[in-house]
């Protein structure tokens, strides 16, 4: 029997005993919606768990608002005993719930270190800052072998927290069998006490920068330009291109606000196979010459052509799948240039521009 | 190397600069920390370097040999170096100026300085005094100073406030007040002959009110230590400490061995950084340093010249001894004052399952051990509300009941799925066993997700089972509590 791949996302914009957020469930919902899509995580829903501020009523007070820790741990609750099931039924699956599980977590939270991170609960207060340790959790579900693949997002410290207690998670330390091939990739927004920025979009709705960039890359521009994967590794280079792409000029000067994600990668692997035909998204690129009627040519990362032009435009326009060129003008010089598959806001492709 | 590779030298001015070479794919093909040299085929290559959060990058065409040379990147960091993001020159020169002018006297042998500052990009923030809230004192608490008080002000600009005083070598505290009455407090070792300074920048901190104060940063301060008793805005060693308490928080490597040598060297003489470097060894090798010989070499004679700069009393010191091969110990070994490093603090709680008596705190430092945030890398604990007269207010209790309510529930579903599935199986076995005497076989499927309102509450009662010594083990390096601490925080959990 082949093991299914689990979900668990979380948003959380109401905290009564704080302050509310915005974008923090648009952006579990985003990644719900991918992760379950057949084209995307392929996450059959039964197996995702979608849990979000807003579908739980108004709380009378800070206390009672929900998701608590309670709700988060009884998933981990689940999972320990679908891994016993699986135990006991002689399917040869072991001790594993599943075969990859993706975390997804948005909402307030603390980062003093990569190690000790949480994600604020919704009943969290300035006094008493409930929170789940989500890389705690990753970590001991990896090394205890519930999973082949721990795939962690955390899309956090959207605002000034304190830091906090943090309590270590509750399932009991195992070690996982010899022989069980394990890897994990965890990402996460902010680092070092950083913040993360949440967006206005032209639709009027709000979302993380680091969710929308991840997104964007996971439905195609991050794919390995020569394979057609999503591995870690492309997945990580595009949340560090183009995560600032989205940030305003004064965002990007102002050096506590999050410009690149903490990744954590030991293990390299294949996040999104490649489709039947991978059809590589092209970029725009704008190429400004210093003047009309000069021969010009772009290379490719291995210095052959790939478009030429004799005589050019001054603006010369062309479109080009994400990765590394050269501009060489004749009799006037060369310039390397990338193209990182920046995707704006409105879902427009963004446009590179190229200079001499 | 084959016939058309080409050879890309890149130089960084910073030994711990972090570097990167991606090929046309995006994929990374190169990495070294402080230099890389590397053959690699004709093609464009993109590099980046990355010193403690901040990177540049720049696109390479390897059409023939290539060498680069990186200049120092500037990051932001609380110290006012020269080359990081966040420095005025008239701060660095309040900085160099405080360091030098005694405000204050409580003992010989060594001295303190406390400079805290604010920045802004326009270079206008000067409402407030920087130090407003910052209270030193020794570790009893006895003897305290505001030092807003005596501070060395400094309002043209960012505002700056310089403070030193002359103390007796030992351990001193850091106090942060708020205007609510709470509080936070950080442990200074005053090391004979030497300044510590510590280095705080002003933050947005919201009270338990959610009234927003705007006070010193007392978790993300740093420290230093300087031989001279004073302050230099252009020590590269300090910029090299500073990039490696980047990379000891941040899980990154950069111990090359330009790095190495600098810890190792006998011209050796910067405390914070041999601290940091011994920390990195350590988090490096995390299947512990026997595994790796040469790390183990490395990590004693770190510790060596530590000893030398630092002498046999300081905790942070006495923490890593503990991890050396030889079995030696300094002064009687054991932990008498809070280190100030919570990567020291995690190694004498995790002494302290091995020998109960290895943390021996004075009553006033007991009282902070329950109160212990989850900070890096420095060693943070809440202070006690002022008009509350028990230090058992500490949210680590609570967090230790939320763990011991969550694992009893745990144990309850796992109690309860046995039972379900037993209660048939017992039914079918008696039937069977009465009809034809066969074995039935266990299976059984479940969905994965629960219902949103299946969770019980979370007054359900605490921990009805003991838990085992690694169990212990984790919660107490979690939560930061040595062993007796936390088995006298369990005692009050009733089975």
């Amino acid at each position: 029997m082949a093991l299914a791949d689990r979900a668990l996302v979380v948003g959380i914009n109401r905290y009564p005993g704080i302050s509310a957020l915005s974008g923090a469930e648009n952006d579990a919902k985003d990644f719900y919606d991918w992760v379950t899509d057949p084209a995307g995580g392929r996450v059959r829903p039964p197996e995702a768990l979608l849990i979000r501020s807003s579908d739980f009523p108004s709380p009378s007070g800070p206390d009672f608002a929900r998701p608590a820790k309670e709700q988060i741990e009884q998933f981990f609750t689940d999972i320990d005993n679908c891994a016993d099931t699986n135990n006991a039924d002689g399917s040869g699956a072991g001790l594993r719930a599943g075969k990859r599980l993706w975390l997804f977590f948005s909402g307030h939270g603390f980062a003093p270190s990569l190690d000790r991170s949480g994600v604020l609960m919704a009943n969290a207060t300035l006094k008493r800052a409930h929170n789940i340790s989500v890389m705690l959790w990753a970590n001991r579900l990896y090394e205890g072998g519930w999973f082949d693949e721990v795939v962690l997002f955390q899309d956090a410290c959207r605002n000034r927290m304190g830091d906090a207690e943090l309590a270590p998670p509750f399932l009991t330390p195992r070690l996982a069998p010899v022989g069980q091939e394990r890897r994990r990739f965890y990402a996460f927004s902010a680092k070092d006490r950083k913040l993360s920025k949440e967006l206005p979009f032209p639709n009027g709705t709000v979302r993380g920068v680091f969710t929308t960039t991840l997104l964007q890359g996971l439905r195609g521009p991050a794919r390995d330009p020569n394979t057609g994967a999503i591995t870690t590794a492309q997945l990580k280079g595009y949340l560090q291109d183009n995560m600032r792409k989205l940030l305003s000029e004064a965002d990007l000067q102002d050096d506590e606000i999050a410009k690149m994600p903490e990744v954590f990668d030991p293990d390299p692997f294949v996040i999104v196979p490649a489709p039947p035909a991978p059809a590589l998204t092209d970029f725009p690129v704008r190429i400004a010459l210093p003047h009309a009627g000069v021969a010009a040519q772009v290379e490719n990362a291995n210095l052959q052509p790939v478009a030429a032009a004799n005589p050019a435009p001054e603006s010369w326009t062309l479109r080009l799948p994400r990765g590394l060129y050269r501009l060489v003008v004749q009799g006037v010089g060369e310039s390397p240039f990338q193209v990182t598959g920046a995707v704006m806001l409105d879902g427009s492709a963004g446009e590179v521009n190229v200079h001499l | 190397m084959s016939t058309s590779d080409n050879t890309l030298t890149i130089e960084a001015a910073d030994a711990a600069a972090e570097i990167s070479v991606f090929d046309g794919g995006l994929n990374q093909v190169g990495r070294g920390v402080g230099r890389l040299q590397q053959a690699l085929p004709r093609g464009i290559y993109k590099v980046r370097v990355r010193v403690g959060p901040s990177f540049q990058e720049q696109l390479v065409s390897l059409d023939q040999n290539r060498q680069i040379e990186v200049g120092a990147i500037a990051f932001a960091s609380p110290i006012p170096l020269t080359g990081t993001s966040r420095s005025h020159e008239y701060h660095q020169a309040a900085a160099v100026d405080a360091s030098r002018t005694v405000r204050a006297t409580f003992g010989s042998g060594a001295s303190v300085l406390v400079f805290a500052r604010e920045w802004s990009p326009a270079g206008d923030k000067s409402q407030s005094n920087p130090a407003a809230g910052l209270i030193f004192c020794n570790e009893t608490g006895e003897h305290s100073e505001i030092i807003a008080d005596k501070a060395d002000t400094r309002t043209s600009g960012d505002a700056s406030a310089g403070w030193r005083a002359d103390v007796a070598p030992g351990a001193y505290r850091l106090k942060l007040e708020f205007s609510d009455g709470s509080g936070l407090e950080r442990p200074l070792f005053a090391t004979p002959g030497k300044q510590t300074q510590i280095f705080l920048l002003q933050r947005d901190q919201v009270l338990h009110d959610g009234k927003v104060e705007r006070r010193a940063d007392l978790a993300g301060a740093t420290v230093t230590i300087s031989p001279s008793q004073s302050f230099d805005p252009q020590d590269r060693h300090v910029r090299l400490s500073e990039l490696a308490r980047y990379a000891l928080t941040q899980s990154r490597r950069i111990l090359s061995d330009a790095v190495m040598d600098e810890l190792l060297s006998e011209k050796f003489e910067d405390p914070m950084l041999g601290l940091f470097g011994a920390h990195l060894l350590l988090h490096d090798n995390p299947k512990g340093l026997s595994e790796n010989p040469r790390a183990r070499r490395q990590f004693d004679i770190v510790t060596d010249n530590l000893l030398r700069l630092l002498g046999p009393d300081h905790p942070d010191l006495q923490a890593l001894w503990w991890w050396r091969s030889d079995g030696s110990q300094i002064g009687d070994g054991r932990l008498r004052s809070l280190p100030m490093l919570r990567g020291s603090w995690d190694l004498a709680v995790e002494k302290s399952f091995e020998s109960a008596n290895a943390i021996a705190l004075p009553s006033a430092s007991s009282a902070a051990v329950v109160r212990i945030l989850s900070t890096a890398p420095w060693l943070l604990w809440r202070s006690v509300e002022k008009g509350l007269k028990s230090v058992e207010t500490g949210t680590l209790s609570d967090a230790l009941g939320d763990y011991l309510r969550a694992r009893t529930r745990a144990a309850a579903s796992r109690v309860s799925r046995l039972a379900a599935k037993i209660g048939p199986v017992q039914r079918t076995l008696s039937r069977q066993l009465a009809e034809r005497g066969s074995q039935p076989s266990l299976r059984g499927e479940m969905s994965i997700a629960p219902s949103l309102e299946s969770a019980p509450s979370s007054q359900a009662a605490p921990a009805s089972f003991a838990l085992e010594h690694s169990e212990k083990m984790e919660i107490a390096r979690t939560l930061g509590v040595p062993r007796l601490v936390l088995e006298g925080m369990l005692r009050r959990f009733p089975p």
